[in-house]
């Protein structure tokens, strides 16, 4: 960091001296001080662990209004190729606060988080709702705020239906994909998950569950309750078994 | 098919924004601006995964970026 800093200094040294010489009278002030923030400093920095925040809707095939804060999955999808391409970035740490969105988006999010070579750490904070749910649980560990709530319900359909057999059946499949994933990728169990999924007398305008902090961790959705600090110690300890694993194969190759 | 806690009129509301957002690019990151209604276009949002990106004070939201 100090050597990339200096490095940048230096060449920007022809276009740094003539404001010096403008400030000339402040050659009191202390040298050593530095600024609050420099920014050739700060954007020469590059993080070895990346941060995806998947905040307000999450925004699929249809474009949402404006006044919806969404992330969308044209954007989140390349950068998750980037992650897996770029060597410089070790792991990923996903921060969610999501009201759900398009379930084929979310759900795409999840797989791409899930396959992911990297080793993977979410944390939800505020919620993670609806299809947050399996976006939450792709990590390789999940941790959610004391705070957080994450709400479990069924697939809803708006608008005019035709055919309500069939409008049945398909509701029911996009459901069980969602089931399948969050049970694949959690503790939890497919009975316990359409259990909550299907609770009535918790929510006034659905059938569900909501789950605040520890009940999330409670029936197994979550491995744990943390925050910033905890979901970092984690990816540090998962980069450590990353790496231990890796030398050992590496031995073990040697050897053969 | 949306899946989410937000009621539909919530989602679809029957007013619409008439100021939306613009994709850019600036200093080489994705970023969402915004044109106010004094014609001027500022930064909402900076699109990029890398954390050290959000403490470069030029990607500061409400930055007036020149179009």
């Amino acid at each position: 960091m100090r050597r990339a800093y200096q490095g940048l200094r230096a060449e920007e040294t022809p276009s740094v001296e003539p404001s010096k010489k403008r400030r000339s009278n402040q050659d009191e002030l202390p040298t050593e001080a530095p600024s609050p923030i420099e920014p050739n400093k700060v954007t020469n920095t590059k993080s070895a662990i990346h941060t995806l925040v998947i905040i307000g809707q999450i925004e699929g095939h249809m474009v949402l209004p404006a006044q919806n804060k969404t992330t969308k999955y044209e954007h989140v999808i390349p950068q998750l190729v980037a992650i897996e391409e770029n060597r410089d970035i070790k792991g990923l740490l996903l921060v969610l606060n999501t009201v759900g969105g398009d379930v084929e988006a979310g759900l795409a999010l999840a797989e791409m988080i899930a396959s992911l070579s990297k080793p993977t750490v979410s944390l939800v904070l505020g919620g993670g709702h609806s299809i947050g749910g399996p976006v939450a649980v792709a990590a390789d560990y999940s941790f959610i705020a004391p705070t957080a709530t994450m709400t479990v319900h069924p697939i809803r359909m708006n608008g005019l239906v035709i055919g309500v057999p069939q409008t049945y059946e398909y509701l029911d499949k996009m459901q069980d994909r969602v089931v399948k994933f969050v049970t694949g990728h959690s503790r939890i169990t497919t009975d316990k998950y359409r259990e909550l999924m299907f609770r009535t007398g918790e929510l006034a305008r659905d059938i569900g569950t909501v789950l605040v902090g520890h009940d999330a961790v409670d029936v197994g959705l979550i491995h744990a309750v943390g925050g910033i600090e905890d979901a970092l110690a984690k990816m540090q300890e998962l980069l450590h078994e990353k790496r231990k694993a890796r030398r050992a194969h590496s031995t073990k190759k040697a050897a053969n | 098919m949306l899946y989410t806690i937000y009621p539909f009129e919530s989602v679809f509301p029957q007013e619409f924004d008439e100021h939306p957002f613009i994709e850019m690019q600036v200093q080489g990151r994705l970023c969402l601006g915004r044109r106010g209604p004094d014609g001027i276009t500022r930064l909402e949002r900076l699109m990029s995964t890398d954390p050290v990106d959000y403490l470069d004070p030029r990607f500061t939201p409400r930055t007036v970026l020149s179009m």
